[in-house]
């Protein structure tokens, strides 16, 4: 019911090295009424422009610290607080073109009490 | 807004989980809305306040300062067990007592005095009650579908609930599992989902008839519901249940708080749960804690329908005083 929350209208961007485009990011926040230890954010997966992004390519920040999704997995301190808004920066030499883009998010939830996991979708055009 | 006899009414910070989500309400407004709501706050652990399981002391600051402000009653904390954290395996016992504690340490901190628990404690409860007794806590199993009165599940809890006997443990049912039908916003949805109408027509009809969940859903894929859109329907099943609010009066000893689960307000009333009989059932029982409003639905301002909830309620509780 809160997939439209889930990616964010700002942020969207390349990311730069030394004036070198490495990647982009896009800012994300979790479509569930809670916060959730990392360790229950299963999956995330990111299409731009109809192509999915690997998910080796996927780092995730919140509250200063970067993960990949493997350390996601095994993650029991680390958080994604309830409407905090995490940074996901793709690693993709070139980053995006400029212009729009049609970004999808999806983000796979362990819950707690539930026997399956909440697959949520997020579709939004963005322009760089 | 407190009720002519009986019982309190309250609100669940939960049922403004669309406002708070969107950053167009803060903890503040919330706490703030809270007093114009019947002044019982209750809180959902995870999700109104960082570095659950632990309380820090900033929040502690912040929440007992706006309790102060808006003259609040703390209610219930909502506690989660977690117990699928790791991918990999469960939690274990050991972990599951080890993350409830600080959980429970940080609800007294807080100045509440009751916490709802996720049932997936049950194995460990006999370890748990010394700490409920040290923080001065009531614990109860929150009774949320698809753990209805019927449910094998929540029959073991009560006849835990009766063994134990212990001040500190009781239940805290969910109005959710007193629905008379599928709410239009679920249904809706499902149409929004790409499900055909007349499968989710289909599926209302399987809920009604009490169709067990699998065999509904076996029901539902034979005539061409797609398996990715099998959790969608499912959660008619897991959202919506059909217990006898007359039921209550069964367990009235063990119930310390009440979760006023609703949907939508259509006309001054809850269209798809029974709340005239809960109202009914409480009062003739003789119930005297807190009922939190929880909304669940989709509502342009949630505040006016939290408020259309609770004059239902009140409205309610004269007629049958």
């Amino acid at each position: 019911m809160f997939d439209k929350y889930m990616i964010m209208e700002t942020g969207f961007c390349n990311v730069f090295q030394e004036q070198e485009v490495i990647g982009f990011q896009l800012q994300a926040r979790l479509p569930y009424y809670r916060g959730l230890g990392l360790s229950m954010v299963e999956d995330i997966r990111i299409t731009v422009d109809g192509n999915a992004v690997p998910r080796e390519a996927i780092r995730f920040t919140t509250l200063g610290k970067t993960y990949s999704l493997e350390e996601m997995e095994t993650e029991m301190v680390g958080r994604w607080e309830f409407g905090e808004v995490a940074t996901l920066t793709i690693n993709q030499p070139g980053g995006l073109s400029s212009g729009q883009h049609e970004i999808e998010l999806v983000e796979q939830l362990r819950i707690s009490y539930l026997p399956f996991p909440s697959i949520t979708k997020d579709k939004k055009t963005l322009a760089l | 807004m407190t009720a002519v006899s009986g019982f309190r009414v309250g609100v669940t910070l939960h049922s403004f989980a669309q406002e708070y989500l969107n950053l167009q309400w803060s903890f503040e407004d919330l706490m703030q809305m809270a007093g114009l709501l019947g002044g019982g706050v209750e809180i959902v652990g995870p999700s109104h306040h960082r570095g659950f399981p632990y309380v820090t002391d900033e929040f502690e600051c912040q929440f007992k300062g706006a309790v102060e402000r808006y003259h609040l009653t703390p209610t219930c904390y909502g506690t989660y067990a977690d117990p699928y954290m790791l991918q990999h395996r469960n939690l274990t016992p050991d972990e599951l007592v080890e993350y409830t504690i600080p959980q429970l340490q940080g609800a007294h901190k807080l100045g509440f005095t009751l916490v709802r628990l996720q049932y997936f404690v049950y194995p460990v409860i006999e370890r748990l009650l010394p700490y409920a007794e040290k923080y001065n806590l009531k614990m109860g199993y929150e009774m949320h579908v698809p753990l209805t009165f019927e449910s094998p599940r929540t029959q073991e809890l009560l006849r835990q609930v009766e063994h134990i006997s212990s001040e500190h443990l009781g239940m805290i049912p969910d109005c959710g599992i007193f629905a008379r039908s599928v709410p239009q916003f679920a249904k809706d949805n499902a149409v929004r989902r790409g499900i055909p109408e007349n499968l989710v027509n289909h599926a209302v009809e399987l809920w009604k008839a009490k169709v067990p969940l699998k065999e509904a859903l076996d029901e539902l894929t034979s005539r061409g519901l797609e398996k990715s859109n099998l959790t969608v329907l499912e959660r008619f099943w897991g959202s919506f249940g059909q217990s006898n609010p007359e039921s209550l009066l069964d367990i009235m000893p063990y119930i310390i708080h009440i979760h006023g689960k609703f949907f939508s307000m259509v006309d001054g009333d809850e269209p798809d749960i029974r709340f005239e009989e809960v109202v009914q059932a409480l009062l003739k029982g003789g119930y005297t804690g807190w009922l939190s409003s929880e909304f669940e639905g989709n509502a342009s301002d949630s505040f006016e329908v939290l408020k259309a909830h609770q004059e239902m309620l009140h409205h309610y509780i004269r007629a049958n005083a």
